[in-house]
């Protein structure tokens, strides 16, 4: 078994063009990062740099303190206005807050800070959620941690905020290397050949399916791995643990999480957006048996699924759970649909991941029944 | 010839890519117009074409109320078959550009028609602040007297048939360049059953003629596979919402247009350069089929192309933007894109309608295709 798998993996994909890939997703981060690291330089009105960008992270490296009442004040008062970054970031986080110029805070709404951004967070999921389930969902919403933890985290946020385009390259475009797997190329005889063994069919059917999961995995972890290590060495490992809240994009998220376990959230989720664009590839190939046409049908979904229309009900109840906006991650935490479920709030983020391995159980066993089928049937 | 053209439409039609990618584009556009009727919530309108005029702009003030600050945001809140709706757009552009009140040019119908041509002229000016060039003087004197030829009263009416027709051809038009990119890159490939194998470059005189054959093919193919998916659209928006319109003035959907042509006319302008750019597309892929050989392998070239293409039409370079086909063809009609029915190109003292600069372009383009292609024809060899 594992031979087959082995020799099937080789036949979709050999080294020669996995260290091709290795070698643009090497090039493509570098390219990535240092872009990334262009974004902290501070410029003055005319557009001139007034404070590089390393020396502005590593400033800002050794400051990590808590966003509590003492710490706005202090804003308000207008000790924060440094150009670092950790002055700049905290100034944004309080102003994200009001809608009045933060110097012009009083004492009052200092001290209502915490219940301001209950206030919106609340609001905010009781959008994203149907009618009947906004009270319930405004409940939960009160168990979020203050005061919030500021600190160095570039490393992480960026590569949570940047990831979703490699992650996107990957996942559509994985899925076609698996197409010879099962569809027949006009030149080579597998189908025929396979058709005359006496034993072994099932077999043969398992390694294939497992070789190519496993072939678009490797390309997947490879890929994310070298990207993840190059913008982590660039900005730095710090900060992890950080909540993500400490960050401007998810300030209102409503869910307790560290950027690490952003990270590991949004890596799975593209692992089985993966999964289930390979399986739906390898359904496809076995159904329409030809390697064009197999690459159509799935290019063609890709587009139609691109192009439906986005509404809140559809979305909510199909859209939210085609691949692609599967790996839209910033979906995920700071503005997010809600869903109960058998009286129980689900995070969409967990509810996209049972649905596409729902789905993928569903087409690989269709992908074993209808391959089996087409072996153990006379040739046309 | 047309014995080889036959027997070309034939092996192209018989082959299972072709008739899955054709039942995949009526069941797409099927369903994804099914739902998107569902949440635009277009209705059938009712209210029969009227003429702009005195009574018709009197009537919309006071049955609607219609004031300087709400005349731009009220037709969201109207239903989509009010009976005064379509006036809304009309007075909203005039007023936009009014420097005088806004009952002022209400006080008379020559009133109205004036301000709102003084409108179609200002908005000329300032949408070519965005362009790569600049009108002159003199060139503005001569585009102001083709704005006054503009025959008033215009006529109006309901036509959500036609304008949900319309933005749904911008959305689903890549779908038509996505079929024929697959469809046609065997072509011409030698590891394809439709391509070109060593029977067919054994005679002396019948390459020139298989190989313009096919090529004459696969025009008519595109050509078919557009219709299909025009057809499609047509049908739907006439049975869901009904496709009246088709006689008011262009204006009652391009608002900055001053043509003295109807709806059906700029439709039909549209449809026709959609297929000019169908046309191109599936020319480049033939010839790029014609020098990759591999039927994989142009199907990549071929898709990456055309991703890059449609990449470039959301330039905001005015000049790129221009040259580049599909930013015609899928830009004609939305929010903010009124396009093409306005714009003029200058050269020397000849004012050409961009719609017919873009004939030409085409036209450029086209024999700049056909040329590299011909040249292939001697070169072919099998590997």
């Amino acid at each position: 078994m594992i031979d087959i798998i082995k020799v099937e993996s080789k036949r979709i994909l050999n080294k020669r063009y996995f260290l091709i890939l290795v070698g643009i997703t090497f090039i493509y981060s570098l390219f990535s990062a240092f872009t990334a690291i262009s974004h902290y330089h501070v410029r003055d009105s005319s557009g001139q740099i007034i404070l590089q960008s390393w020396d502005n992270l590593r400033e800002s490296k050794t400051h990590r303190f808590v966003l509590d009442e003492e710490t706005i004040h202090q804003v308000v008062a207008g000790e924060k206005s440094s150009p670092y970054l950790y002055d700049r970031l905290l100034t944004l986080l309080v102003a994200a807050n009001y809608d009045t110029a933060v110097e012009d805070l009083t004492p009052e709404e200092v001290s209502e800070f915490y219940d301001r951004r209950l206030e919106r967070v609340k609001l905010n999921l009781s959008r994203m959620s149907k009618d009947e389930d906004a009270q319930v969902v405004e409940e939960k919403a009160s168990w979020l941690v203050t005061p919030i933890e500021l600190g160095y985290a570039e490393g992480w946020k960026n590569l949570n905020n940047r990831m979703i385009d490699i992650v996107t390259v990957i996942v559509l475009a994985t899925p076609f290397v698996v197409i010879p797997l099962f569809a027949q190329d006009p030149k080579t005889k597998m189908q025929d050949l396979s058709m005359s063994t006496k034993f072994g069919k099932r077999k043969f059917v398992q390694a294939k399916i497992v070789a190519g999961f496993g072939v678009s995995s490797v390309i997947y972890v490879t890929s994310l791995s070298i990207y993840s290590l190059i913008q982590l060495m660039v900005f730095g490992f710090r900060g992890g643990n950080l909540p993500i809240q400490s960050s401007l994009n998810d300030f209102f998220s409503p869910y307790q999480l560290t950027f690490i376990q952003q990270y590991f959230l949004n890596i799975w989720i593209g692992w089985m957006a993966l999964l289930l664009l390979v399986a739906l590839t390898l359904l496809v190939s076995v159904l329409v048996k030809k390697v064009l046409s197999t690459a159509f049908v799935v290019l063609f979904l890709l587009l139609a699924m691109q192009l439906t229309p986005k509404s809140f009900e559809l979305n909510y109840y199909i859209g939210n759970f085609f691949p692609y906006e599967m790996i839209n991650f910033s979906a995920y935490y700071a503005n997010p649909y809600v869903y109960r479920i058998f009286g129980n709030i689900i995070p969409l983020y967990f509810l996209v991941m049972i649905v596409a391995l729902i789905l993928v159980l569903v087409f690989v066993t269709a992908t074993l029944i209808l391959s089996l089928r087409n072996i153990k049937r006379p040739l046309k | 010839m047309k014995e080889l053209i036959k027997f070309e439409w034939k092996k192209i039609w018989q082959s299972p890519l072709t008739i899955l990618a054709t039942l995949a584009l009526l069941f797409t556009c099927i369903v994804l117009n099914s739902l998107n009727f569902s949440i635009n919530g277009f209705t059938r309108g009712e209210s029969e074409t009227r003429i702009l005029d005195y009574e018709y702009l009197t009537q919309a003030v006071e049955e609607l109320d219609l004031n300087e600050d709400n005349i731009n945001i009220i037709q969201w809140s109207l239903p989509h078959d009010h009976p005064l709706l379509a006036a809304i757009p009309l007075i909203g552009f005039t007023s936009i550009y009014n420097e005088d009140n806004f009952e002022d040019m209400l006080t008379s119908e020559e009133a109205f028609y004036e301000q709102y041509k003084k409108s179609l002229s200002l908005n000329t000016q300032s949408a070519n602040d965005w362009n790569w060039f600049e009108y002159t003087e003199e060139q503005m004197e001569r585009i102001n007297e083709r704005i006054n030829q503009l025959q008033t009263p215009l006529q109006l009416g309901s036509n959500n048939g036609i304008l949900s027709f319309l933005l749904q051809y911008n959305h689903l038009y890549i779908l038509v360049l996505v079929i024929i990119t697959f469809l046609l890159s065997p072509l011409f490939a030698e590891d394809s059953p439709q391509g070109i194998d060593e029977l067919t470059l054994a005679l002396k005189y019948s390459r020139k003629k298989d190989f313009n054959a096919r090529i004459i093919t696969g025009n008519l193919l595109s050509v078919t596979i557009y219709t299909i998916f025009i057809a499609c659209l047509l049908i739907q928006n006439a049975f869901v919402l009904s496709l009246q319109g088709w006689n008011q003035s262009i204006q009652s959907l391009w608002v900055h247009a001053f043509y003295n042509m109807s709806v059906g006319t700029g439709v039909s302008i549209v449809i026709f350069d959609g297929l000019i750019t169908v046309l191109l597309i599936a020319n480049l892929i033939m010839f790029i089929s014609i020098k990759v050989k591999k039927a994989k392998l142009t199907t990549i070239i071929s898709v990456a192309t055309l991703g890059g293409l449609t990449q470039l039409a959301n330039t905001s370079n005015p000049l790129y933007a221009q040259l580049n086909p599909i930013f015609f063809a899928t830009r004609r009609f939305g929010i903010g894109a009124n396009w093409g029915f306005e714009f003029y190109l200058f050269i020397g003292d000849l004012m050409i309608p961009y719609t017919v600069a873009f004939i030409i372009l085409s036209g450029c383009y086209f024999i700049v295709i056909r040329y590299l292609t011909i040249r292939e024809y001697k070169r072919y060899t099998l590997n």
